[in-house]
């Protein structure tokens, strides 16, 4: 991991060196803009989610299940919001401990036995400690600084007199600082996502720990993504004298684990089976 | 299966129910008597007198070879011998599977070997076995803990349910 940040410090270093050669009033404007943003991160992420906060009589079971991990995880009870949404989906926000909400849809809550849901509760509880929204929201400042100064620079190319331009040098420098923030915005993507995938371990890892039960993390996490729907409901002696009419039973199973959508779902499966086996000889 | 008995017990706390059920589908246009009377020809065939056993059959048509013994060991070494019996007798090639019982904490959970796949898959019934619902995260954890010891099918799309087992 900290290979990562190290090489998305030199990324974005070179980056921060390249802009202020040039225009350094654009990171000014952009970083301004980007630092309201992470103010008002949770109020934006819960909005843009359509997730209301409600109240411990609105929602008894998910208040007491938030308030007794917080208080396992040490950290103070976050807001709890539900969005009524049929995709089964939770996520924490906050740019602190203090300012932090957990947000689950109606659609997961309904999906989930209880043990589940406290499996996925505890992994978001865990980003709330580890911080990981404020590590996320540095770590992609620059990518989304680029991202802005190329939209940014593409227009003022277009428009600004592509060509006629009396100035040579001008123009050279719009393409070195445009193709800059390509490189910035490709290699630094690949290394935020790097690191986004990381955290998701270390929040299962929390949650494992929270909970002491991470085959129930694991189980949410399979029937989220589907694959528990390829556990078969029918009983061995009937699918046997089905099985008997064809030539090749096992050719659907092999397809299905060939075109499987969620292979990062599988190894957070198979990480947390592997936990589970080390908490059980504990 | 004989090899993996000390496991099962001294690690995992899971204990065999002393039994052992052989599954064998009916041929076509066989009743369910007949498959018995198939069932008990072919152990009466060879000398097997060592084995204890019953026959039973379930609404399905098919029929249960019911062993008993006190050991896992034994289990597996009287399995053995019916196969033998069973490859003399020609019913071989109708075996569904061979279900081993245990108790788990209270809980009676399954290790289903299928000779088409030729492995073992995780069987464990939800507590109080109300609708034939299924423990699937037990399921997951009971072949995370024996992988390494017995040839385990990972492929969740095998692991099918047997429901209203005699043994």
């Amino acid at each position: 991991m900290w290979f990562t940040f190290l090489m998305l410090g030199l990324v974005y270093g070179f980056f921060v060196w390249l802009v202020l050669q040039y225009s350094p009033i654009m990171l000014i404007l952009v970083g301004g803009m980007v630092l309201f943003q992470f103010a008002m991160s949770d109020k934006m992420v819960l909005a843009s989610m359509r997730a209301k906060v409600v109240t411990p009589e609105q929602a008894p079971k998910l208040h007491g299940m938030i308030e007794k991990l917080s208080a396992a995880a040490g950290i103070p009870k976050p807001k709890v919001a539900i969005s009524d949404m049929p995709i089964p989906n939770a996520f924490a926000t906050g740019r602190s401990q203090k300012h932090a909400a957990v947000a689950v849809t109606t659609g997961l809550m309904n999906m989930l036995s209880d043990d589940e849901l406290e499996g996925v509760l505890a992994h978001e509880i865990s980003h709330i400690r580890s911080k990981d929204v404020v590590v996320m929201t540095y770590a992609s400042f620059f990518l989304i600084v680029a991202a802005t100064l190329s939209t940014w620079l593409m227009f003022s190319a277009m428009f600004g007199g592509m060509g006629r331009s009396r100035n040579n040098n001008s123009g050279s420098i719009i393409m070195v600082v445009l193709l800059a923030t390509f490189v910035v915005r490709i290699v630094g993507g690949m290394l935020v996502a790097a690191l986004s995938r990381y955290r998701e371990y270390s929040a299962d890892r929390g949650a494992a720990i929270l909970t002491r039960r991470p085959m129930h993390l694991a189980s949410a996490l399979e029937r989220i993504s589907g694959s528990m729907t390829r556990l078969p409901q029918e009983d061995l002696r009937r699918a046997e004298s089905m099985n008997a009419f064809f030539i090749m039973p096992a050719v659907g199973a092999g397809l299905a684990s060939l075109f499987s959508t969620h292979p990062s779902m599988n190894r957070r499966v198979e990480r947390l089976r592997e936990m589970d086996r080390d908490l059980a000889f504990m | 299966m004989a090899e993996v008995a000390v496991i099962f017990e001294q690690q995992l706390d899971t204990y065999t129910t002393h039994e052992a059920g052989v599954l064998v589908r009916p041929s076509k246009d066989q009743s369910a008597s007949q498959l018995k009377a198939e069932i008990e020809r072919a152990m009466t065939a060879t000398d097997r007198t060592k084995i204890r056993y019953g026959v039973e059959t379930d609404d399905t048509s098919h029929a249960w070879l019911v062993l008993r013994e006190n050991a896992l060991a034994d289990l597996a070494g009287a399995v053995a011998a019916v196969g033998e019996a069973f490859e003399s007798g020609g019913v071989i090639g109708r075996v569904v599977a061979v279900v081993y019982p245990f108790t788990w904490s209270h809980r009676r959970v399954y290790w289903i070997y299928q000779p088409r796949i030729q492995g073992y898959t995780p069987f464990a019934p939800a507590e109080g076995n109300r609708d034939q619902e299924r423990d699937h995260p037990l399921e997951v954890r009971m072949e995370s803990a024996i992988r390494r010891n017995l040839p385990t099918s990972r492929d969740i799309t095998n692991w099918y349910p047997i429901w209203g087992m005699p043994v």
